[in-house]
């Protein structure tokens, strides 16, 4: 898969994301995507309300979830790769690229594919491991437990289960 | 709903901005202070390249040590002798300081002028642009529109920032407003709360606190760089010192420190006031800047607090509500300007000094210039700090037919805090490298620091009476500005002349009272008496009689009938009723319970007279108490 095409999935799955969790960040989505995917390291780690001179304050932390969204689908997405990469290891770099979309509800049902291109879902264990990465990071980056355990069930509930499937 | 109901049926705030605000005058102060402390550590740091001149300057006291005679005579002689020794090295040495400050200036201008391009950096900040967010966009220039910014600020953001702040920053001519992604996604969700945060920020460029904050930090770290640090340095290289002078060093730079961290915060503090209130008169009575201000975080203790570049969100809603409390009486801030004054001054004063004496000028013709010019730097410093407040509590109580009560506390604060800096100046961590001469330091500067606290205590009880006097011809804010600017410069011309003698007192008292023979209470008396002789004396006490006085020749002009709209904000003309002055004539004095000067400023219901304290032995007599206040409607 190549950096375009792992951004785009990204892209489009944080923004479910966003409408699901965030739907008041959706106008904004589009310049933060494009902000966060030329330099996705700059998400400011810190989001801690801090005091500036002149500033109107000691900052609201984290009231704005989509770069925490971004971050966290990148997280995602990237173990989704690994773990399909381990299952497929033989397979063409585009093969690979549609059998990671597939394992996401939103492309599994949307795109009419043969039943036998579709990849075996997620483990049981595989999605608590998702679970706890999206949750980690969430955490650390939006400093709400409530709305990091919102994001990471959101993250779950995105992926295709053996029930779903 | 409740919060706009509270705000509509709340009385007319009275109005901060009726007067310049004393804070610009606190920055310049900070600046002095670091100049002049940045001056005694380069004398410091000059031991090493100028060692053999400054080996050479000790062994200049020779004429001191020779001579036996404790006449005037021959200590002046001994004195001039000692000054011609000493020129050339002080020469070099001016030379050096002049340098130290002029790098500490130029670093603190460069400071100043990268930081804007560092903050952009730092904080990975970019133009918002339409494409970004066309709304927003559009909302902002209207903001601009709305508030009369020309031209506008350049508003960057970061989209990747998920806090909820805003920040005003920049440099001469090209300011910024800086957004977070969390501020713009909020104009989606609460649009009252975004513009109540954006009008604090164009507030903050409307009252022009960006060059004068960030300046005054950069010079505040351009001292820590250029001074600071090598004089930390230099204490551990040329160790040992001895360890009086070491200790009496390090205390008081630490001190100086320490307190120009707090007066700076206090001085931003000021700013976040001025500039919620600034923006509460555009964001109308309707606007979301109250709910907002109570909803930020608290400050967990006092000493966070006091660390702090905001003051509390409790105590912001307070003052949104009732501007009042930026009219009171500040003792903590009298004290705090004495400090900085009384630090500086020494400062400033060794530095004239030896200007003089490297010219080789005689000392006794120098004394007087060389105070004078101190008091001239610093005089206008405290009058625009003190005194404006001084004048803004005046202004207040009679808005509120009250009596201006605490002017001579302030003036004992500010008395104190100067003899308190004066005891904290690095010149005196030399002069008291033993602990028998710091206390003979007290000891012989006793006599004016007495004057000085009796005097200030007058002084300002006299500014308390001539402003209450005086702000009743104030029938418009542009005849408000002519009042007190005449006011102040009366106030500060008789303190300049009023503090250089004091000066001249002080140094000659000391002087005299370590060397002559005679008893101290006659060398005191007669210079007490001389000092009362002097022609300039005649002059003060003059001046202090003319200007409450002079009130008189206006006592029939009547405020005209426009109203006292400049005095409230939120308020038509037509809510407010005109004060009106009474028909004022100096009269006899009396003594007992009705003296002082009564100044007409009398509240016709409660009938409390104003009454300004010092016995002048004459009253202004007023036919008609009148008070300024609201009309019934």
């Amino acid at each position: 898969m190549t950096n375009s095409e792992q951004n785009q999935l990204i892209a489009d799955l944080a923004r479910d994301l966003v409408v699901q969790t965030a739907p008041q960040e959706l106008p904004l989505f589009r310049a933060t995507s494009t902000a966060y995917f030329k330099s996705p390291d700059k998400v400011l780690k810190n989001t801690k309300g801090k005091e500036e001179m002149l500033g109107f304050g000691v900052a609201e932390a984290a009231v704005m979830m989509t770069p925490s969204i971004l971050v966290v689908m990148t997280r995602v997405v990237q173990f989704v790769t690994a773990e399909v990469e381990k299952s497929v290891a033989t397979e063409s770099t585009s093969l690979i690229s549609d059998l990671i979309k597939q394992m996401f509800k939103k492309f599994r049902f949307s795109e009419a594919k043969k039943e036998q291109d579709t990849p075996p879902p997620l483990t049981p264990e595989q999605l608590a491991q998702v679970s706890k990465l999206a949750y980690e990071e969430a955490t650390r980056l939006m400093h709400s437990d409530a709305r990091a355990r919102l994001l990471a069930d959101a993250i779950v509930g995105s992926l295709v289960t053996s029930s779903s499937s | 709903m409740a919060n706009n109901i509270h705000r509509s049926l709340r009385s007319p705030r009275l109005n901060p901005f009726a007067f310049p605000s004393d804070t610009d005058f606190r920055f310049v102060l900070l600046i002095f202070s670091v100049l002049g402390a940045t001056s005694l550590i380069y004398n410091v740091l000059s031991t090493n390249p100028l060692s053999s001149q400054t080996t050479a300057a000790l062994h200049c006291d020779a004429p001191f040590q020779a001579h036996t005679s404790r006449s005037i005579e021959a200590i002046f002689d001994a004195q001039q002798r000692y000054i011609q020794c000493t020129a050339p090295y002080l020469h070099l040495l001016i030379e050096w300081l002049i340098g130290g400050i002029g790098l500490v200036l130029i670093v603190a201008f460069v400071f100043y002028w990268v930081f804007p391009t560092w903050k952009l950096w730092r904080e990975k900040l970019v133009p918002l642009s339409v494409e970004d967010a066309p709304e927003v966009v559009a909302n902002l220039e209207e903001l601009c529109h709305e508030v009369g910014l020309v031209p506008p600020p350049r508003f960057v953001w970061n989209p990747l920032n998920q806090a909820n702040g805003a920040l005003a920053f920049g440099r001469f001519r090209q300011y910024y407003v800086a957004l977070s992604g969390g501020l713009v996604t909020q104009f989606y969700t609460d649009q009252p709360a975004f513009r109540a945060i954006l009008l604090h920020e164009l507030a903050h460029l409307h009252n022009a606190d960006v060059n004068k904050t960030y300046f005054a930090v950069a010079l505040w770290r351009a001292f820590v760089v250029v001074a600071l640090i090598p004089f930390a340095g230099y204490l551990v290289v040329q160790a040992p010192f001895p360890t009086i002078l070491m200790f009496n060093l390090v205390f008081r730079v630490l001190v100086l420190a320490v307190l120009v961290y707090l007066t700076r915060n206090a001085v931003l503090r000021a700013r976040e006031v001025y500039a919620d209130v600034r923006a509460s008169t555009w964001d109308g009575v309707s606007g979301a800047l109250s709910r907002v201000l109570a909803a930020l975080p608290h400050a967990r203790g006092h000493w966070q607090a006091l660390a702090r570049v905001h003051p509390s969100p409790d105590e912001r809603c307070r003052v949104l509500n009732d501007t009042g409390e930026l009219f009171l009486l500040s003792f903590w801030e009298a004290f705090g300007v004495g400090i900085a004054t009384g630090v500086a001054i020494p400062n400033v004063q060794t530095l004239l000094e030896w200007l003089f004496y490297s010219q080789q000028v005689d000392f006794r013709v120098i004394v007087m210039p060389n105070l004078l010019g101190t008091a001239l730097i610093f005089t206008p410093l405290v009058v625009g700090t003190v005194g404006l407040n001084t004048w803004r509590a005046a202004f207040a109580a009679s808005v509120r037919g009250q009596a201006l009560r605490g002017a001579g506390r302030v003036g004992l604060c500010l008395g104190l805090g100067i003899i308190l800096g004066t005891f904290l100046s690095l010149p005196t961590a030399f002069a008291g490298s033993s602990f028998t001469l710091l206390i003979d330091l007290f000891v012989y500067s006793l006599p004016w620091n007495v004057l000085l606290l009796v005097g200030l205590f007058c002084f300002f009880r006299w500014i308390a009476a001539g402003a209450t006097v005086w702000l009743g011809m104030a029938a418009t804010i542009r005849a408000l500005r002519r009042i007190y600017i005449v006011g102040l410069t009366i106030a500060g011309v008789i303190l300049v002349v009023w503090s250089a003698q004091l000066f001249q007192f002080s140094v000659f008292t000391t002087l005299i009272l370590q060397f002559s023979l005679l008893p101290p209470a006659i060398v005191l008396t007669s210079l007490f008496a001389e000092a009362l002789l002097q022609p300039i004396t005649l002059l003060i006490v003059i001046g202090l009689w003319a200007f409450p006085l002079a009130i008189w020749f206006w006592r029939d002009q009547v405020i005209a009938s426009a109203g006292l709209s400049w005095a409230f904000m939120d308020v038509s003309p037509r809510q407010v009723t005109l004060p009106r002055q009474n028909h004022l004539r100096p009269g006899p004095g009396s003594a007992g319970s009705d003296r002082g000067i009564r100044t007409g400023w009398m509240d016709k219901s409660t009938g409390a007279a104003n009454r300004a304290g010092i016995n002048w032995s004459l009253r202004f007599q007023s036919s008609q108490p009148t008070a300024w206040a609201r009309s019934p409607e």
